[in-house]
Parts: structure tokens; C-alpha cells; sequence
């Protein structure tokens, strides 16, 4: 992992399209600004954990419960 | 080809009813083959079973039988991923349903992450929305699905 040092308002480059600034700092909390090309996908890193725990649940469900929860609602 | 599965016994798939997953869904990335079965003749939900692993499955359901106005913007990456620019007619997008069972027990859609599937082709993806509408846990309506 490369680490660098950077100020508010200084930027690093990723390749040739991607560029992310320090926006701010404030305590514990980056501001990040991003530039990139419309199809470089950019999402905070919770989201995928997110989407995997509510797939490890969805995972759970039975085939009766499903037939349970449909019924009662008829 | 015979798979044994915890929630159907034993199934024989033909080879064509297999839909590649690569990137495997979100938390189960080794799973990459999967199919549909349909939960009960006229049902509105699906399975998508894993072909790789019997005791995985998920239920689907379209997305616009729970929001008619759902919309979906695939990224070029995905678009590129997943050949859909080859497809326009031929792209199906299915999202997760989950059981919430806080105080009241109910069906959720994970509108954020749909299913999208190259149907020609038998390949899918599931991929992640930029678009703050959507949320993981989008309860279904109680009078249920239109």
C-alpha cells in the first residue's frame, strides 16, 4: 500500500483520469473529493459490506417461510 | 446435470439453464454458476439456486411488480461486463427479497443491488445503484405485490 501525506486542497492522480482531493479535514473526518470518468465506479467501502450481510441473510429464507409470510397477507 | 440442493432435493439442470455469475453476488463470491426456479406455478417470486453450492439460494422478485417506477442505470463497466449493449431486449433485472422480522415480520427488496442478467447470453451481475431512491430494505407493501 502506498501512503502519502497530503494537504486541504492538494490532490493525488490515479492513472490518467482519477483524481482525488483533500477537501477537508475536521477531527477524525476526510473530505474527499473525486474526479473520475464516468464509468470508474466509486462507492464508500461500507456499501459493499452492506449489500453482503443483507445478501447473507437473504440467503436464510426458507422456502415456507416465504409461503408463510405470502399467505398471511392474502 | 444432477445438483443436490437443501431447499428443492435433487435437481437435473440442463446445461442452458445455467446463468453465469463471474463476480459471484455480494458476500458469496465463490458461488458463480446459479439457475431460476419458480417458487410455485404463479407465483411473483423466483429462486436463483446456486448451481456451485445446493444450500445457497435467494429469493427474487421484478422489481416493478413492487415499484412500478423502479429504474435502473447500469454503469458502462457493467453495460461492457455483462454485453448488454448487444441486448437492449434481452436484459432482465430481478432484485433480492428478505425476510425483516423486527416487530413485524416482512417482506423487504434490496432495490439498491439489483440482479441484472444477460438473458441471451445467461450471464449476470449484481451490481450496486448510485441512486439515494433506493435502499436496501425497501419493505414490500402490505397489501402486497401488484
Amino acid at each position: 500500500m502506498l501512503i502519502l501525506t497530503r494537504k486541504i486542497g492538494e490532490c493525488i492522480t490515479i492513472g490518467d483520469h482519477i483524481r482525488v482531493y483533500v477537501v477537508g479535514v475536521r477531527g477524525k473526518q476526510v473530505r474527499l473529493g473525486i474526479e473520475a470518468p464516468s464509468d470508474a465506479v466509486v462507492h464508500r467501502e461500507e456499501i459493499y459490506q452492506r449489500i453482503a450481510e443483507e445478501n447473507q441473510l437473504a440467503a436464510r429464507v426458507a422456502r415456507h417461510s416465504l409461503d408463510e409470510i405470502t399467505v398471511r397477507k392474502e | 446435470m444432477k445438483i443436490e440442493t437443501s431447499r428443492f432435493g435433487t435437481l437435473d439442470l440442463l446445461e442452458d439453464k445455467v446463468i453465469q455469475i463471474p463476480s459471484g453476488l455480494f458476500g458469496f463470491p465463490e458461488s458463480k454458476r446459479y439457475t431460476l426456479l419458480e417458487h410455485r406455478k404463479g407465483s411473483p417470486f423466483v429462486w436463483l439456486q446456486s448451481v456451485d453450492k445446493g444450500s445457497l439460494a435467494f429469493v427474487l422478485v421484478d422489481p416493478l411488480l413492487v415499484k412500478p417506477d423502479y429504474e435502473v442505470q447500469i454503469n458502462p463497466q457493467d453495460m461492457d461486463e455483462l454485453h448488454l449493449a448487444d441486448a437492449p431486449d434481452g436484459i432482465q433485472t430481478l432484485v433480492i427479497v428478505n425476510i425483516a422480522s423486527g416487530e413485524k415480520v416482512q417482506l423487504t427488496v434490496n432495490l439498491l443491488a439489483p440482479i441484472v442478467i444477460n438473458v441471451k447470453q445467461k450471464s449476470g451481475k449484481q451490481i450496486i445503484l448510485s441512486d439515494n431512491r433506493y435502499s436496501l430494505r425497501h419493505p414490500i407493501p402490505s397489501n402486497g405485490i401488484k
